[in-house]
C-alpha cells in the first residue's frame, strides 16, 4: 500500500522526531570535571532530604557570597532518580551519595562507571580515615567523594526511662540478656523491632557480626572472595543465633515483623521501649518528635563478654562532583570547602552523627565521641553490605530475618542463600 | 422498543412488540463527520507523544531483556533467553507471579461485589444518598501509596483494627495482619478493595441510572421480588458496566504495585510480592536491569494475553 504525500509527510516527521528524542537519551561525551575553584558562578546539589545540607549551603555562602547555590531535595526515590541524571548527563553538579556499593549512585558502582569526577588530588584527601577511603575509593583506587560523616550502628536509649525504672545500658553481652530480662519485669520493652521496614532487620546482624567476625578477621571479605570463608561457616552464624537468642530472652516487642519502625520510634519516645539498635543519626530523629526533656543516650551495641573486644560497625557518605559538572569551579570550591573541618563538624551536628574529618575540632557529642574513640583504637569495621561484590546479597538478609521471626526460615538457610548471592557475584 | 436481554415474562412480551424507529447511521470514514474531511496529520501530535511516552521505551525495554545491559551505560550484549530463562526459574518471581494472580481474582472480585452492592443500595431514593455516594467514593480520590500507609498503621499489632477488637472483646480475632506470611496478602487485598470500591460504584451506579424504571416497576407487578429482578432484569441491562468494571479492575491489579509498595514492601519474607514489585527491586535494589527488564516484558505479555481474552469473552457475551 503506497502513502500518500501528506502521510509520507507525517511518517518522515515522526520518524524525525523520534530520531531526534532517541539520540537526546542515548550517551553524551562527559564535559572535562570542574577542577579549578572559583569564587563566583553558580552550581546545584542534589540532596537526599539531608536536614545537614541547608545548614552547611548557610555557612558556605557566609565565606562565599558572590556563589549561588541552588539545592535540588529529591527526597523521593533519591536514588532511582540521581541515578536516572548520572546516566543522561543531567545530574547536579553536587551530589550526595553513599559510600561502598550495592547502590546505583554509591561511590563504587557510579564511581566505576565514571559519573564522579575524581578528587584524589584534593589537599584534604590525604587526611580520609582508611575506613571512609575504603568506601570512597572505587575498586580502581579513584576517590570520588569528601566524606562528612562516619555513621556507627549501636543501642539508642531513652536515659529518662532507663532511670525510671532503675536500669543502665549494658556493656557486654550477658548485660544485654538481663538487661532484657529486668526490661520486661518492670513492664517494658526493652529493644523496639520494627522489623516490618526491612531495612531495620539488618542492623542487630551488623553490630554483632563487627565484633564476631569482621573486628577479628580483617581479611574475611577477601577469604570469602577466594573461596576461604563463606556466611554459613563463619561466626555469622552465632550472630545470627545471638539475634534469635535475644528474641527467645524477650528483648523484643510483640509481632516485630508487623511493626513499622515508626511505631517503635514512637515507644521510645514514651519510655515504653527502652531502646533499639540503630544507625546512630537516628538518635537526633528520635528526639526530633518527642517530649521537650527526652535525653537520648548512645552507645555501642555488645556481641560478647569483654568489654575490651567490641567492635563498632562504622559507614561513610559523603558528597561527589559529578563528572560532567559545567559548574566553573564553583563546585569544586564548595567540595573543598566541606572538607574543612568547621563545616564537618557544623555538618555531623545537624545530620545527627559523627564527622568523618574533624581535624582539631573540638567533639562534644556523645556520638562523635564513641566514634572517635573506636576510630582510635582501631576497633571500627565497615558495614558488611557496603563491600558486598553485588546488591543481591542484602536483600537475602532483609528476606532471612524476616524469615527467621516468623518462624519460615532457619539460620542456615538464611545464611545459605546469601553465600549463593555471593557466589553469583559479576 | 426493543425489550432488553435477559427480561422476560408478559410485560417484556408486550414490549418486544413495540418499534422504535432506527436512528440512521452517521456515515464515517476518511471524509469525517458531516462529510468534513480530517486531514491526516491532526493525529499527529497525539501519535508523536505516544511513541515517545509509551512505544519506544517499552520496545526499547523489550529490545534490552535479550541483552545483559547494566541499566547505565551504552555498551550491551545480545544473551538470547538467558534473562527470561533466569527470571522463570526464579523463586520470587514465581511466587511473585502466583500471588499478582490470587490478588488479582479476589480484589477484582471483591472490588466489584462491593461495588455494585453500594450502587444498588444508592441507586435508591434514600434522602442521604448524595452524601454517602461521595463518602464511598471518597477512598478513590486518595493517592494509592496514601492509603497503603494510612492502611498500614491501621493494622499494626497495636494499631486500631486490633484496639477496636479488644475494645468489643473479640481479642481473640486480633491478628499481626501484615506481619503474618498467611495473611499478609488478603490483608493488602482489603486495603485495595476498600480503595477501589468506590470506582466500581460509580460506573455500576451510571449504568443503573440506564435502566428503565418502567421494566423494574412491570416486573414488580409480574410479581418478582427485588432478588429476581435484580438478577434477571438489572444485571443484564448494566452488562456494559460489568464488562467495563472487570476489565479495568482486573488490568489494574495485575500491574498492582502501590498497596504492597507501601503496606508491606513485599514482605513478609515475599510473601506478598507481586509481579510490579519485583521488578521494581530487581532493577533499583538489586542492580540487575536485564532480569527486571524481561521480568517486566513477561507481565506484559500477561497483561496482554489476559486483557485480550477478557475483551474477547465478554465482547461476545454482551453480543449475545
Amino acid at each position: 500500500m503506497s502513502l500518500k504525500t501528506p502521510q509520507r509527510i507525517a511518517v518522515g516527521a515522526v520518524a524525525a522526531l523520534l530520531g531526534i528524542s532517541l539520540s537526546a537519551c542515548s550517551g553524551q561525551t562527559p564535559a572535562a570535571p570542574a577542577s579549578e575553584k572559583a569564587t563566583t558562578g553558580s552550581f546545584s546539589i542534589g540532596t537526599n532530604h539531608s536536614p545537614a545540607v541547608k545548614t552547611i549551603v548557610e555557612l558556605f555562602n557566609k565565606k562565599y557570597p558572590d556563589i549561588k547555590v541552588d539545592v535540588r531535595d529529591m527526597a523521593q526515590s533519591y536514588r532511582e532518580v540521581l541515578g536516572s541524571q548520572l546516566a543522561g548527563g543531567n545530574a547536579p553538579d553536587v551530589v550526595e551519595i553513599p559510600g561502598g556499593g550495592g547502590n546505583p549512585i554509591s561511590a563504587k558502582v557510579a564511581g566505576q562507571r565514571n559519573f564522579y569526577a575524581d578528587l584524589g588530588k584534593t589537599e584534604w584527601a590525604g587526611s580520609i580515615p582508611d575506613i571512609a577511603k575504603q568506601q570512597l575509593e572505587t575498586d580502581k583506587g579513584k576517590l570520588v567523594a569528601v566524606p562528612m560523616v562516619v555513621s556507627s550502628i549501636g543501642g539508642i536509649y531513652n536515659q529518662n526511662a532507663l532511670d525510671e525504672v532503675g536500669l543502665s545500658a549494658p556493656k557486654t553481652w550477658s548485660e544485654v540478656l538481663d538487661f532484657c530480662g529486668d526490661a520486661k519485669a518492670k513492664g517494658r520493652v526493652a529493644y523496639g523491632l520494627g522489623l516490618s521496614d526491612t531495612w531495620t532487620t539488618q542492623l542487630i546482624p551488623y553490630a554483632l557480626t563487627s565484633t564476631l567476625v569482621y573486628g577479628p578477621n580483617q581479611n574475611f571479605l577477601e577469604d570469602q572472595t577466594s573461596g576461604k570463608a563463606s556466611f554459613a561457616d563463619s561466626a555469622w552464624k552465632d550472630s545470627m543465633d545471638k539475634y534469635l537468642e535475644m528474641d527467645k530472652a524477650g528483648c523484643f516487642n510483640a509481632s516485630p515483623v508487623g511493626t513499622p519502625y515508626a511505631t517503635v520510634q514512637d515507644a521510645i519516645r514514651s519510655g515504653n521501649t527502652l531502646g533499639t539498635v540503630s544507625v546512630a543519626s537516628e538518635t537526633a530523629n528520635i528526639a526530633k518528635g518527642g517530649p521537650a526533656n527526652l535525653k537520648l543516650t548512645y552507645t555501642a551495641f555488645p556481641a560478647n563478654d569483654k568489654a575490651e573486644d567490641q567492635y563498632l560497625p562504622l559507614s561513610t557518605s559523603g558528597f561527589a562532583l559529578n563528572a560532567k559538572s559545567s559548574s566553573n569551579g564553583a563546585a569544586a570550591t564548595f567540595i573543598d570547602f566541606l572538607a574543612e573541618p568547621a563545616t564537618q563538624v557544623a555538618f555531623g551536628a545537624a545530620f545527627g552523627d559523627a564527622p568523618a574529618m574533624p581535624g582539631e575540632e573540638k567533639l562534644t557529642s556523645e556520638i562523635a565521641l564513641l566514634a572517635k574513640e573506636y576510630l582510635d583504637k582501631d576497633h571500627g569495621t565497615t558495614w558488611p553490605d557496603r563491600l558486598w561484590p553485588n546488591a543481591t546479597i542484602q536483600p537475602k538478609l532483609f528476606d532471612g530475618v524476616q524469615g527467621m521471626f516468623i518462624g519460615s526460615a532457619s539460620v542456615p538457610d538464611v545464611l545459605d542463600k546469601m553465600d549463593a548471592a555471593f557466589k553469583n557475584a559479576g | 422498543m426493543t425489550a432488553p436481554p435477559g427480561v422476560s415474562g408478559p410485560t417484556a412480551v408486550a414490549m418486544r412488540k413495540e418499534e422504535t424507529p432506527e436512528t440512521p447511521r452517521r456515515k464515517r470514514g476518511r471524509s469525517g463527520v458531516g462529510g468534513v474531511k480530517i486531514p491526516f496529520w491532526f493525529v499527529l501530535p497525539a501519535v508523536i507523544g505516544y511513541a515517545a511516552v509509551v512505544l519506544v521505551p517499552n520496545l526499547s525495554g523489550a529490545v534490552l531483556a535479550f541483552t545483559n545491559w547494566d541499566g547505565y551505560t551504552p555498551e550491551i550484549d545480545f544473551v538470547g533467553l538467558a534473562n527470561f530463562t533466569r527470571v522463570l526459574s526464579d523463586d520470587n518471581s514465581l511466587r511473585a507471579i502466583g500471588n499478582t494472580f490470587i490478588l488479582t481474582i479476589i480484589v477484582s472480585l471483591g472490588q466489584n461485589v462491593l461495588g455494585l452492592l453500594l450502587a444498588l443500595g444508592l441507586n435508591t431514593k434514600v434522602k442521604t444518598r448524595m452524601a454517602l455516594r461521595l463518602v464511598f467514593f471518597l477512598p478513590v480520590v486518595l493517592t494509592p501509596i496514601v492509603v497503603g500507609y494510612l492502611w498500614k498503621y491501621l493494622l499494626t499489632p497495636e494499631g486500631t483494627l486490633n484496639q477496636v477488637l479488644a475494645a468489643i472483646g473479640l481479642e481473640n480475632l486480633q491478628q499481626d495482619w501484615l506481619g503474618n506470611p498467611d495473611i499478609a496478602l488478603y490483608s493488602v487485598c482489603a486495603s485495595i478493595i476498600w480503595s477501589g470500591a468506590g470506582f466500581s460504584m460509580v460506573i455500576f451506579l451510571a449504568g443503573l441510572q440506564g435502566v428503565p424504571p418502567e421494566l423494574l416497576e412491570a416486573s414488580a407487578i409480574d410479581g418478582a421480588g427485588p432478588v429476581r429482578s435484580t438478577i434477571s432484569i438489572v444485571l443484564p441491562l448494566i452488562n456494559g458496566a460489568i464488562v467495563v468494571n472487570l476489565l479495568l479492575s482486573v488490568l489494574g491489579n495485575l500491574k498492582q504495585f502501590d498497596a504492597v509498595f507501601s503496606m508491606t514492601n513485599g514482605g513478609p519474607a515475599g510473601s506478598t510480592e507481586t509481579m510490579a514489585t519485583i521488578v521494581y527491586k530487581t532493577a533499583f535494589l538489586y542492580l540487575e536491569y536485564p532480569s527486571a527488564l524481561a521480568q517486566g516484558v513477561v507481565l506484559m505479555i500477561v497483561v496482554g494475553v489476559i486483557g485480550f481474552i477478557q475483551y474477547r469473552v465478554t465482547q461476545r457475551k454482551a453480543l449475545a
